[in-house]
């Protein structure tokens, strides 16, 4: 939500860093990981003839073309404008033309640091000034103490970030996912918060925040609603007077408090949700073939005159099906909110199948792309995860097949898999993601086997409701450490995305060493019917 | 997975087709880009000849199977083709391969028609 609240408070640290940046004479930009502009200064906008807003949120390799020594502009694999972003970048002053729409190309001296995390490039800084101008002192130290700051800030930021997410709880026939992306890319966070907590009685309590306002006071009144909530429910608090009461609670302390609020009361065995808001966008329920409804739980915003909920709604979600909380940061970033939300809603019925830990972050690429303007923008998705419905289905052999371990058995054993999988009736959606797998794990035993013909060895059984794949090679195992399933695999990264995929489509995932070589195991959970597994409504 | 998968024992279908047309190359794949079906991906684009100035569709409907290995073959592939001075796009994405482009961040690398 856009601050009502003007601060110009010129000591605080993001308006002290506007404003410095602002008076420089030299262009400075700050890039993001994808080369996408986060911050512009005004000389940038002056030597590049475009408006300031029009930078920010556009590519840099397309706002800086730079032409190379033939006269043809670099490619952007090797523009000079994201030599920053390189994994071995480092800090590093050039001369260059750039390319101006409808002007003269403008020759530059170009400076560009990395902006790392640990070893990671998170994004880069950009100055640039005409190379006829006449020398002052050197900007290039100057970018390079911001750049010193820009890493200690964030290394700040991210250890205050830590602290205010709560820790995903884990809980059977529930996959959670969560993505959170603050409107300043150099803030901590914003005034977009959740919660997720798992209540005595098993329930889930949920809760979707957003604060108006930005920057750490936002965050802080997000906290306050967020915690006044979890405690109210953890209290007992009837769900239909949760936000009247968190107004009452925090009425005095915070004054100019306003915040919008979803909040959810979800049964993980039966699928039942109760949701009341205050002034919130409606939850959306998508099912697994991609119908999407609305869920409006009406309300007064906290912090409003008569705050509080109007009704609450009672839904059940059916198997596989999922609940979309999210702030209008997603469905406001490119165009009014009955649009946005028309896109989100399309965006959510061809993505409906997806992790749901990757689903959030999916769906905040998909709102943000070519938007020129970004609030604090929050998705987080809670799917249903059950064994589907009837009387358990013929349970056939095991499949237990050995191969030599030649790239050419990889489609082979596929393929029987395949065959197994459409006679144990799995869906079509689990079906493709479990080829995937298969074809994932025999391709990374073939690469690290020692060779020994038949030592490629694929088995499946089903285990109640869940599918058990195994996969033995007779390697000693890769020394690489397992990619982290929450963190995307760098693009210019060539290897390990197989287990990266592998980890993002199944429940369960182990390797084991022995001296006979690598046992990886994958679990698929709630796959097939089983007479014990479902639970009626 | 496509119809020119006839048997559960055979191995991996695969085929590359580029024409021609304008300042266009349409590359037509179809079958399964494995682990061991991409070389031939990989030998195809690197077949194209000058790409400079030219935009390389590519068409992706008659794929029935993508993993990993596919994944990054095909996006070194287009890589080389842009560093070569030429533009690309992608053509009847499956949603399963949408699904993994997404999932693994590589969505944003590609326009997709």
């Amino acid at each position: 939500m856009r601050g009502r609240r003007p601060r110009l408070d010129v000591a605080d640290r993001g308006h002290w860093s506007a404003a410095a940046l602002d008076a420089a004479a030299d262009g400075m930009l700050a890039i993001d990981e994808r080369g996408r502009i986060s911050c512009a200064n005004a000389a940038a906008g002056r030597l590049l003839e475009r408006r300031v807003d029009e930078l920010v949120g556009a590519d840099a390799h397309e706002a800086l073309p730079v032409l190379g020594d033939d006269g043809e502009l670099h490619p952007r694999w090797r523009s000079p404008v994201l030599a920053g972003l390189q994994p071995e970048a480092a800090p590093c002053t050039a001369q260059q033309l750039i390319l101006r729409p409808g002007g003269p190309a403008l020759g530059v001296e170009l400076f560009t640091a990395p902006v790392r995390d640990g070893r990671r490039a998170v994004g880069a800084l950009i100055s640039f000034r005409p190379a006829t101008s006449p020398g002052g002192h050197d900007y290039g130290d100057e970018v390079l103490r911001i750049t010193e700051r820009e890493r200690a800030q964030r290394e700040f930021l991210q250890q205050l970030q830590e602290a205010v997410r709560p820790r995903e709880p884990v809980v059977d026939h529930v996959d959670l996912g969560v993505h959170y992306l603050p409107a300043d890319p150099n803030a901590p966070s914003g005034g977009d918060l959740y919660d997720w907590q798992l209540l005595p009685d098993g329930d889930l309590h949920i809760v979707v925040v957003d604060v108006i306002g930005s920057g750490v006071s936002a965050t802080k009144d997000a906290l306050a609603v967020v915690h006044a909530v979890r405690v109210l429910a953890l209290e007992g608090c009837p769900i239909d007077q949760l936000v009247a009461r968190t107004d009452t609670l925090l009425g005095g302390g915070h004054p100019g408090l306003v915040a919008t609020l979803l909040i959810a009361r979800y049964t993980p065995s039966t699928g039942r949700m109760m949701v009341a808001g205050g002034g919130h966008p409606p939850m959306l329920v998508v099912s697994a073939d991609g119908e999407v409804r609305e869920v409006v739980a009406p309300g007064i915003a906290v912090g409003w005159p008569g705050a509080g909920s109007f009704e609450v709604a009672e839904i059940v979600l059916d198997r596989c099906e999922l609940a979309l909380f999210y702030t209008d940061g997603l469905v406001e970033a490119r165009r009014d909110i009955l649009a946005g939300l028309s896109d989100l809603k399309a965006a959510v019925a061809e993505t409906a199948t997806y992790p749901a830990r990757h689903l959030p972050r999916v769906l905040v690429e998909r709102a943000l792309e070519g938007a020129n303007r970004r609030d604090d923008t929050l998705a987080l998705v809670l799917r249903r995860r059950a064994a589907p419905a009837g009387p358990p289905g013929r349970l056939l052999d095991r499949f237990d097949h050995r191969f030599s371990p030649q790239l050419a058995a990889v489609p082979v054993a596929r393929h029987l898999f395949d065959e197994w999988l459409r006679q144990q009736g799995v869906e079509d959606v689990d079906r493709e993601d479990l080829l995937v797998v298969v074809s994932e794990l025999c391709t990374n035993a073939v690469r690290s086997a020692g060779g020994k013909r038949s030592s490629l060895h694929l088995r499946a059984r089903p285990d109640a409701d869940a599918l058990v794949i195994e996969v033995d090679d007779d390697g000693a195992g890769f020394d690489v450490a397992l990619p982290s399933v929450d963190e995307v695999p760098p693009v210019e990264q060539t290897s390990g995305r197989g287990l990266f995929i592998v980890q993002s489509l199944v429940d369960q995932f182990d390797v084991s060493h022995a001296e006979t070589g690598t046992t990886i195991r994958c679990t698929k959970r709630h796959l097939f019917a089983t007479s014990a597994a479902w639970a009626p409504r | 997975m496509g119809a020119s998968v006839s048997g559960p024992a055979q191995g991996s279908s695969f085929s590359f087709e580029a024409t021609a047309d304008g300042a266009r190359t349409l590359v037509a794949l179809e079958g399964e880009i494995d682990a061991y079906t991409s070389p031939r991906l990989t030998q195809g684009f690197a077949g194209l000849g000058d790409v400079a100035g030219r935009h390389v569709v590519v068409d992706l409907g008659e794929v029935g199977f993508v993993d990993s290995a596919g994944l990054s073959a095909l996006v070194a592939s287009l890589q080389a083709v842009r560093e070569d001075g030429g533009a690309v796009s992608l053509r009847s994405v499956s949603r399963q391969l949408t699904k993994l482009f997404e999932i693994t961040g590589l969505s944003r690398m590609f326009s997709i028609e």
